[in-house]
Protein backbone atom coordinates (compact mmCIF):
# COMPACT_ATOMS: atom_id res chain seq x y z
CA UNK A 1 0.00 0.00 0.00
CA UNK A 2 1.25 3.20 -1.23
CA UNK A 3 0.59 6.69 0.46
CA UNK A 4 2.61 9.86 1.23
CA UNK A 5 2.02 11.56 4.87
CA UNK A 6 1.92 14.26 2.88
CA UNK A 7 -1.73 12.86 1.40
CA UNK A 8 -3.26 11.66 4.28
CA UNK A 9 -2.47 14.57 6.28
CA UNK A 10 -4.76 16.83 3.92
CA UNK A 11 -7.24 14.24 3.97
CA UNK A 12 -7.75 13.86 7.90
CA UNK A 13 -7.67 17.52 7.75
CA UNK A 14 -10.61 17.70 5.17
CA UNK A 15 -12.72 14.85 7.10
CA UNK A 16 -11.71 16.43 10.36
CA UNK A 17 -13.53 19.98 8.60
CA UNK A 18 -16.57 18.54 7.31
CA UNK A 19 -17.02 17.19 10.65
CA UNK A 20 -16.45 20.18 12.48
CA UNK A 21 -18.90 22.17 10.14
CA UNK A 22 -21.69 19.95 10.29
CA UNK A 23 -20.89 20.12 14.49
CA UNK A 24 -21.11 23.36 15.06
CA UNK A 25 -24.20 23.85 12.28
CA UNK A 26 -25.97 21.25 14.32
CA UNK A 27 -25.08 22.60 17.72
CA UNK A 28 -26.31 26.33 15.97
CA UNK A 29 -29.88 24.71 15.14
CA UNK A 30 -30.61 23.41 18.66
CA UNK A 31 -29.09 26.86 20.21
CA UNK A 32 -31.60 28.72 18.29
CA UNK A 33 -34.43 26.76 19.03
CA UNK A 34 -33.87 26.57 22.79
CA UNK A 35 -33.33 30.75 22.49
CA UNK A 36 -36.74 31.33 20.50
CA UNK A 37 -38.24 28.74 23.37
CA UNK A 38 -37.24 30.62 25.87
CA UNK A 39 -38.06 33.99 24.59
CA UNK A 40 -41.54 33.46 23.76
CA UNK A 41 -42.15 32.39 27.48
CA UNK A 42 -40.34 35.17 28.57
CA UNK A 43 -42.39 37.65 26.67
CA UNK A 44 -45.85 35.72 27.53
CA UNK A 45 -44.57 36.23 31.00
CA UNK A 46 -44.09 39.84 30.59
CA UNK A 47 -47.32 40.84 29.28
CA UNK A 48 -49.09 38.43 31.94
CA UNK A 49 -47.30 40.73 34.59
CA UNK A 50 -48.13 43.82 32.72
CA UNK A 51 -51.34 42.79 32.47
CA UNK A 52 -51.70 41.78 36.89
CA UNK A 53 -49.84 45.32 37.63
CA UNK A 54 -50.82 47.31 35.58
CA UNK A 55 -47.73 48.96 34.73
CA UNK A 56 -47.88 51.13 31.40
CA UNK A 57 -43.90 51.74 31.21
CA UNK A 58 -42.62 50.89 27.80
CA UNK A 59 -39.08 50.35 29.88
CA UNK A 60 -40.12 46.02 30.44
CA UNK A 61 -41.11 45.26 26.46
CA UNK A 62 -37.28 44.83 25.71
CA UNK A 63 -35.19 41.43 24.84
CA UNK A 64 -36.79 38.59 26.79
CA UNK A 65 -33.00 37.71 28.18
CA UNK A 66 -32.71 41.21 29.93
CA UNK A 67 -36.62 41.14 30.41
CA UNK A 68 -36.03 38.10 32.48
CA UNK A 69 -33.71 39.73 35.27
CA UNK A 70 -36.79 42.24 36.04
CA UNK A 71 -37.98 41.95 39.36
CA UNK A 72 -41.40 43.66 40.24
CA UNK A 73 -40.67 44.25 43.87
CA UNK A 74 -39.22 47.62 43.56
CA UNK A 75 -42.28 49.06 41.84
CA UNK A 76 -44.33 48.21 45.16
CA UNK A 77 -42.00 49.03 47.66
CA UNK A 78 -44.34 51.93 49.36
CA UNK A 79 -47.58 51.00 47.59
CA UNK A 80 -48.98 49.65 51.14
CA UNK A 81 -48.93 53.35 52.90
CA UNK A 82 -52.75 53.31 54.68
CA UNK A 83 -53.44 56.74 53.59
CA UNK A 84 -55.03 56.58 50.30
CA UNK A 85 -53.52 60.31 49.41
CA UNK A 86 -49.97 59.02 50.76
CA UNK A 87 -50.04 56.42 47.75
CA UNK A 88 -50.06 58.91 44.95
CA UNK A 89 -47.43 61.24 47.25
CA UNK A 90 -45.02 58.40 47.81
CA UNK A 91 -45.27 57.45 43.62
CA UNK A 92 -44.41 60.96 42.68
CA UNK A 93 -41.21 60.20 44.24
CA UNK A 94 -39.78 58.55 40.82
CA UNK A 95 -40.67 61.46 38.86
CA UNK A 96 -38.13 64.32 38.74
CA UNK A 97 -40.35 65.82 41.54
CA UNK A 98 -37.58 67.83 43.77
CA UNK A 99 -39.56 67.80 46.92
CA UNK A 100 -37.38 68.90 49.41
CA UNK A 101 -36.80 66.32 52.46
CA UNK A 102 -39.26 64.03 51.48
CA UNK A 103 -36.91 62.14 49.35
CA UNK A 104 -34.29 61.41 51.77
CA UNK A 105 -35.71 61.75 54.95
CA UNK A 106 -39.14 61.17 57.19
CA UNK A 107 -40.03 62.14 60.25
CA UNK A 108 -40.30 59.86 63.12
CA UNK A 109 -42.66 61.31 65.12
CA UNK A 110 -42.97 60.76 69.68
CA UNK A 111 -45.85 62.41 70.94
CA UNK A 112 -47.70 65.74 71.60
CA UNK A 113 -47.16 68.71 73.42
CA UNK A 114 -48.86 71.93 73.87
CA UNK A 115 -46.48 74.95 73.22
CA UNK A 116 -45.59 77.33 75.31
CA UNK A 117 -44.63 80.80 75.42
CA UNK A 118 -40.89 80.36 77.09
CA UNK A 119 -40.37 77.59 74.64
CA UNK A 120 -37.07 75.71 75.47
CA UNK A 121 -34.99 74.12 72.60
CA UNK A 122 -35.49 70.55 71.93
CA UNK A 123 -32.34 70.04 69.88
CA UNK A 124 -30.17 68.69 72.67
CA UNK A 125 -32.80 65.64 72.99
CA UNK A 126 -31.59 62.68 70.09
CA UNK A 127 -34.15 60.64 68.66
CA UNK A 128 -33.60 57.85 66.33
CA UNK A 129 -30.10 57.38 64.88
CA UNK A 130 -28.87 60.21 67.06
CA UNK A 131 -30.78 62.74 64.87
CA UNK A 132 -31.42 66.00 66.76
CA UNK A 133 -35.57 66.18 67.78
CA UNK A 134 -37.51 69.13 66.83
CA UNK A 135 -41.12 70.56 67.35
CA UNK A 136 -43.47 70.81 64.93
CA UNK A 137 -46.23 73.97 65.36
CA UNK A 138 -49.58 74.31 64.55
CA UNK A 139 -51.19 76.38 66.59
CA UNK A 140 -50.61 76.10 70.40
CA UNK A 141 -50.09 72.19 69.93
CA UNK A 142 -46.88 70.92 69.07
CA UNK A 143 -45.74 67.06 67.81
CA UNK A 144 -42.03 66.18 68.65
CA UNK A 145 -40.24 64.71 66.04
CA UNK A 146 -36.98 63.61 64.27
CA UNK A 147 -35.73 63.20 60.88
CA UNK A 148 -35.10 59.39 59.73
CA UNK A 149 -33.87 58.27 56.36
CA UNK A 150 -36.46 57.00 54.35
CA UNK A 151 -34.99 54.05 53.39
CA UNK A 152 -34.88 52.48 56.66
CA UNK A 153 -38.26 53.36 57.76
CA UNK A 154 -40.23 52.50 54.76
CA UNK A 155 -43.28 50.13 55.24
CA UNK A 156 -40.59 47.09 54.24
CA UNK A 157 -37.49 48.21 56.70
CA UNK A 158 -40.24 48.53 59.29
CA UNK A 159 -41.78 44.89 58.78
CA UNK A 160 -38.04 44.04 58.54
CA UNK A 161 -36.37 45.37 61.74
CA UNK A 162 -39.84 43.95 63.85
CA UNK A 163 -38.05 40.59 63.35
CA UNK A 164 -34.63 42.12 65.11
CA UNK A 165 -35.52 42.06 68.97
CA UNK A 166 -32.09 44.35 68.95
CA UNK A 167 -33.45 47.29 66.69
CA UNK A 168 -36.77 46.82 68.68
CA UNK A 169 -35.41 47.09 71.86
CA UNK A 170 -32.91 49.64 70.98
CA UNK A 171 -35.35 51.95 69.34
CA UNK A 172 -38.41 51.27 71.75
CA UNK A 173 -35.91 52.00 74.65
CA UNK A 174 -34.93 55.65 72.94
CA UNK A 175 -39.17 56.26 72.14
CA UNK A 176 -39.66 55.90 75.85
CA UNK A 177 -36.79 58.14 76.96
CA UNK A 178 -37.67 60.81 74.86
CA UNK A 179 -41.04 60.73 76.25
CA UNK A 180 -39.62 60.30 79.50
CA UNK A 181 -37.22 63.87 79.13
CA UNK A 182 -40.22 65.53 77.42
CA UNK A 183 -42.60 64.68 79.77
CA UNK A 184 -40.47 66.39 82.78
CA UNK A 185 -41.18 70.00 82.20
CA UNK A 186 -44.63 69.57 80.15
CA UNK A 187 -47.89 67.14 79.60
CA UNK A 188 -47.71 64.81 76.31
CA UNK A 189 -49.48 62.67 74.74
CA UNK A 190 -47.25 59.91 73.54
CA UNK A 191 -47.41 58.39 70.13
CA UNK A 192 -47.20 54.87 69.50
CA UNK A 193 -43.89 53.24 68.02
CA UNK A 194 -43.05 53.45 64.88
CA UNK A 195 -45.62 56.70 64.15
CA UNK A 196 -44.18 58.03 60.74
CA UNK A 197 -44.90 61.16 58.68
CA UNK A 198 -43.90 62.06 55.33
CA UNK A 199 -43.64 66.02 56.02
CA UNK A 200 -44.16 68.59 58.25
CA UNK A 201 -47.45 69.63 56.37
CA UNK A 202 -49.17 66.46 57.02
CA UNK A 203 -48.64 66.29 61.04
CA UNK A 204 -49.64 70.07 60.54
CA UNK A 205 -52.92 69.24 59.39
CA UNK A 206 -53.36 66.24 61.91
CA UNK A 207 -52.72 68.68 64.92
CA UNK A 208 -55.24 70.88 63.25
CA UNK A 209 -58.12 68.31 62.46
CA UNK A 210 -58.03 67.18 65.83
CA UNK A 211 -56.97 69.99 68.45
CA UNK A 212 -59.99 70.11 70.24
CA UNK A 213 -60.05 66.65 71.21
CA UNK A 214 -55.89 67.17 72.05
CA UNK A 215 -56.35 70.29 73.66
CA UNK A 216 -58.83 68.28 76.40
CA UNK A 217 -56.63 65.70 76.59
CA UNK A 218 -53.69 67.93 77.44
CA UNK A 219 -55.05 70.03 80.08
CA UNK A 220 -56.60 66.86 81.47
CA UNK A 221 -53.43 65.38 81.96
CA UNK A 222 -51.34 68.06 83.32
CA UNK A 223 -49.80 67.73 86.39
CA UNK A 224 -50.87 63.83 85.89
CA UNK A 225 -48.63 60.72 85.58
CA UNK A 226 -49.51 56.92 84.72
CA UNK A 227 -48.10 54.69 86.99
CA UNK A 228 -48.56 50.73 86.76
CA UNK A 229 -49.06 48.07 89.53
CA UNK A 230 -48.99 44.91 89.39
CA UNK A 231 -49.95 42.63 92.50
CA UNK A 232 -48.88 38.94 92.41
CA UNK A 233 -48.94 35.87 95.16
CA UNK A 234 -46.25 33.10 95.57
CA UNK A 235 -48.90 30.76 96.43
CA UNK A 236 -46.61 28.13 97.77
CA UNK A 237 -45.13 31.19 100.66
CA UNK A 238 -48.92 32.11 101.36
CA UNK A 239 -49.74 28.39 101.78
CA UNK A 240 -46.88 27.50 103.84
CA UNK A 241 -47.03 30.72 105.80
CA UNK A 242 -50.86 29.83 106.70
CA UNK A 243 -49.35 26.38 107.18
CA UNK A 244 -47.69 28.08 110.27
CA UNK A 245 -50.27 30.70 111.53
CA UNK A 246 -52.88 27.86 111.47
CA UNK A 247 -50.87 24.45 112.41
CA UNK A 248 -53.20 21.33 112.28
CA UNK A 249 -53.73 20.18 115.48
CA UNK A 250 -55.91 16.81 114.98
CA UNK A 251 -54.77 12.66 114.10
CA UNK A 252 -52.66 11.55 111.46
CA UNK A 253 -54.18 7.75 110.70
CA UNK A 254 -57.35 6.40 110.30
CA UNK A 255 -60.43 9.00 110.52
CA UNK A 256 -57.80 11.73 111.07
CA UNK A 257 -56.55 11.20 107.65
CA UNK A 258 -60.13 12.91 106.38
CA UNK A 259 -59.77 15.39 109.28
CA UNK A 260 -56.61 16.34 107.58
CA UNK A 261 -57.96 16.28 103.99
CA UNK A 262 -60.69 18.45 105.52
CA UNK A 263 -58.10 20.80 107.04
CA UNK A 264 -55.96 21.41 104.13
CA UNK A 265 -59.46 22.19 102.23
CA UNK A 266 -59.99 24.82 104.73
CA UNK A 267 -56.69 26.54 104.56
CA UNK A 268 -56.94 26.55 100.59
CA UNK A 269 -60.41 28.71 100.91
CA UNK A 270 -58.38 30.56 103.69
CA UNK A 271 -55.90 31.72 101.08
CA UNK A 272 -58.37 32.92 98.43
CA UNK A 273 -59.66 34.72 101.10
CA UNK A 274 -56.37 36.61 102.30
CA UNK A 275 -55.66 36.74 98.37
CA UNK A 276 -58.83 38.87 97.74
CA UNK A 277 -58.92 40.95 100.54
CA UNK A 278 -55.72 42.07 100.29
CA UNK A 279 -55.98 42.72 96.46
CA UNK A 280 -59.18 44.59 96.80
CA UNK A 281 -58.14 46.45 99.55
CA UNK A 282 -54.64 48.04 97.77
CA UNK A 283 -57.06 48.45 94.60
CA UNK A 284 -59.55 50.35 96.11
CA UNK A 285 -56.52 52.13 98.49
CA UNK A 286 -55.08 53.44 95.26
CA UNK A 287 -58.15 54.17 93.46
CA UNK A 288 -59.12 56.21 96.45
CA UNK A 289 -56.07 58.91 95.30
CA UNK A 290 -56.14 58.07 92.01
CA UNK A 291 -57.82 60.37 89.04
CA UNK A 292 -58.26 57.79 86.55
CA UNK A 293 -57.67 54.15 86.48
CA UNK A 294 -57.68 51.36 83.80
CA UNK A 295 -58.21 47.47 85.02
CA UNK A 296 -55.82 44.92 82.16
CA UNK A 297 -57.37 41.66 81.57
CA UNK A 298 -55.72 39.49 83.83
CA UNK A 299 -54.90 36.83 80.80
CA UNK A 300 -52.90 39.18 79.11
CA UNK A 301 -50.07 39.89 81.92
CA UNK A 302 -47.21 38.03 81.92
CA UNK A 303 -46.86 35.67 85.30
CA UNK A 304 -43.14 34.69 86.44
CA UNK A 305 -42.92 30.90 87.25
CA UNK A 306 -44.77 30.08 90.76
CA UNK A 307 -46.83 33.15 90.94
CA UNK A 308 -50.27 34.36 90.32
CA UNK A 309 -51.73 37.12 89.13
CA UNK A 310 -54.07 38.84 91.40
CA UNK A 311 -54.56 42.47 89.79
CA UNK A 312 -52.54 44.51 87.08
CA UNK A 313 -54.32 48.27 86.96
CA UNK A 314 -53.12 51.16 85.36
CA UNK A 315 -53.66 54.72 87.52
CA UNK A 316 -53.62 57.95 86.73
CA UNK A 317 -52.18 59.71 89.26
CA UNK A 318 -51.79 63.97 90.13
CA UNK A 319 -48.47 64.71 90.85
CA UNK A 320 -49.20 66.10 94.12
CA UNK A 321 -51.03 62.39 95.25
CA UNK A 322 -47.51 60.61 94.86
CA UNK A 323 -46.18 61.39 98.55
CA UNK A 324 -49.37 59.87 99.78
CA UNK A 325 -49.16 57.31 97.16
CA UNK A 326 -46.04 56.32 98.02
CA UNK A 327 -46.43 55.77 101.52
CA UNK A 328 -49.75 53.69 100.59
CA UNK A 329 -48.08 51.63 98.65
CA UNK A 330 -44.79 51.12 101.53
CA UNK A 331 -47.31 49.92 104.15
CA UNK A 332 -48.65 47.76 101.56
CA UNK A 333 -46.01 46.20 100.93
CA UNK A 334 -44.34 45.60 104.35
CA UNK A 335 -47.21 43.68 105.51
CA UNK A 336 -48.19 41.58 102.52
CA UNK A 337 -44.63 40.69 101.16
CA UNK A 338 -43.71 38.63 104.01
CA UNK A 339 -46.97 36.67 103.41
CA UNK A 340 -45.60 36.20 99.89
CA UNK A 341 -47.15 39.01 97.87
CA UNK A 342 -45.04 40.45 95.53
CA UNK A 343 -45.41 43.96 94.32
CA UNK A 344 -44.62 45.37 91.03
CA UNK A 345 -44.96 49.08 90.65
CA UNK A 346 -43.74 50.94 87.66
CA UNK A 347 -43.73 54.85 86.74
CA UNK A 348 -44.18 57.33 86.57
CA UNK A 349 -44.60 56.88 82.77
CA UNK A 350 -46.64 59.03 80.04
CA UNK A 351 -50.08 58.84 79.84
CA UNK A 352 -49.76 55.69 77.89
CA UNK A 353 -53.45 54.77 78.55
CA UNK A 354 -55.44 58.11 79.43
CA UNK A 355 -55.57 59.57 76.24
CA UNK A 356 -59.63 60.31 75.71
CA UNK A 357 -59.36 59.74 71.93
CA UNK A 358 -56.98 56.13 72.73
CA UNK A 359 -60.29 55.63 74.95
CA UNK A 360 -62.52 56.10 72.33
CA UNK A 361 -60.84 53.84 69.47
CA UNK A 362 -60.87 51.21 71.72
CA UNK A 363 -64.04 51.43 72.92
CA UNK A 364 -64.95 51.65 69.27
CA UNK A 365 -62.93 48.61 68.11
CA UNK A 366 -64.77 46.73 70.73
CA UNK B 1 -40.73 44.78 95.24
CA UNK B 2 -40.91 42.16 92.96
CA UNK B 3 -37.67 40.41 91.36
CA UNK B 4 -39.73 40.92 87.70
CA UNK B 5 -38.73 44.51 87.81
CA UNK B 6 -35.18 43.25 87.67
CA UNK B 7 -35.64 41.02 84.20
CA UNK B 8 -34.38 42.99 81.69
CA UNK B 9 -36.40 40.93 79.05
CA UNK B 10 -39.26 41.44 80.84
CA UNK B 11 -38.80 44.89 81.44
CA UNK B 12 -38.47 45.11 77.17
CA UNK B 13 -41.91 43.61 77.15
CA UNK B 14 -43.39 46.25 79.45
CA UNK B 15 -41.84 49.13 77.00
CA UNK B 16 -43.24 47.16 74.39
CA UNK B 17 -46.55 46.86 75.46
CA UNK B 18 -46.75 50.20 76.43
CA UNK B 19 -45.41 51.87 72.60
CA UNK B 20 -47.61 49.08 71.18
CA UNK B 21 -50.86 50.01 71.98
CA UNK B 22 -53.66 49.49 69.84
CA UNK B 23 -55.03 52.66 70.26
CA UNK B 24 -54.37 55.69 67.99
CA UNK B 25 -54.11 59.05 69.12
CA UNK B 26 -53.22 60.39 65.41
CA UNK B 27 -53.06 57.85 62.58
CA UNK B 28 -49.28 58.93 61.03
CA UNK B 29 -48.36 58.22 57.13
CA UNK B 30 -46.89 55.06 58.05
CA UNK B 31 -47.89 52.79 61.45
CA UNK B 32 -46.67 49.60 62.68
CA UNK B 33 -49.80 47.21 60.58
CA UNK B 34 -51.54 44.68 63.25
CA UNK B 35 -49.61 41.52 61.48
CA UNK B 36 -45.89 43.61 62.67
CA UNK B 37 -47.16 44.41 66.14
CA UNK B 38 -47.63 40.42 66.30
CA UNK B 39 -44.44 39.88 65.27
CA UNK B 40 -42.75 41.92 68.01
CA UNK B 41 -45.02 39.84 70.41
CA UNK B 42 -44.29 36.49 68.83
CA UNK B 43 -40.63 36.76 68.68
CA UNK B 44 -40.64 38.73 72.83
CA UNK B 45 -42.31 35.37 73.58
CA UNK B 46 -39.62 33.47 72.19
CA UNK B 47 -37.35 35.85 73.78
CA UNK B 48 -39.01 34.79 77.22
CA UNK B 49 -39.62 31.87 76.95
CA UNK B 50 -35.51 31.03 76.52
CA UNK B 51 -34.70 33.04 79.30
CA UNK B 52 -37.40 31.51 81.64
CA UNK B 53 -35.38 28.33 80.52
CA UNK B 54 -32.26 29.85 81.73
CA UNK B 55 -33.80 30.83 84.68
CA UNK B 56 -35.27 27.69 85.74
CA UNK B 57 -31.71 25.70 85.34
CA UNK B 58 -30.33 28.26 87.38
CA UNK B 59 -33.28 27.80 90.24
CA UNK B 60 -32.48 23.94 90.22
CA UNK B 61 -28.69 24.53 90.66
CA UNK B 62 -28.98 27.28 92.99
CA UNK B 63 -31.47 24.52 94.79
CA UNK B 64 -28.55 22.07 94.82
CA UNK B 65 -26.44 24.54 96.16
CA UNK B 66 -28.56 25.19 99.63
Amino acid sequence: MKWSPREWETNVERLVNQCADKVILELEEVIMAHLREVGEAVIQGLFQDQSCLGLSTTEQRVAGSEAKQEDPAPQVLISEVHNACQVSKVCDYSSVDPTPFTDEEILYAFGIIKIKANQEDNSDLLGMEDRPCHIVENGNLGMLVCPVPRKEYNEESLHRHMEDMAWVESHARRHEEILLKTMEGRSVIPLPFCTIFTDEENIKRQLAQNTEGLQDDLQRLENHNEMHVKLFVDRKRLLEKLHEELPYSGGQSGGGYFQKLQWEKTIEEEMERVMNDYGESLYQNLNNISAEVSLLNKAGVVVPEGQQVIFAVHYLVAKESREEWDKKLAKFDEAADPLGFILDVSGPWPPYHFSRLINEEETMGG
Amino acid sequence: MGDIANSKQVTLLAVVEKLLDKGVVISGDLILSCGNVDLVYLNLKVVLTSVQTMLEGNTSKKDVNL
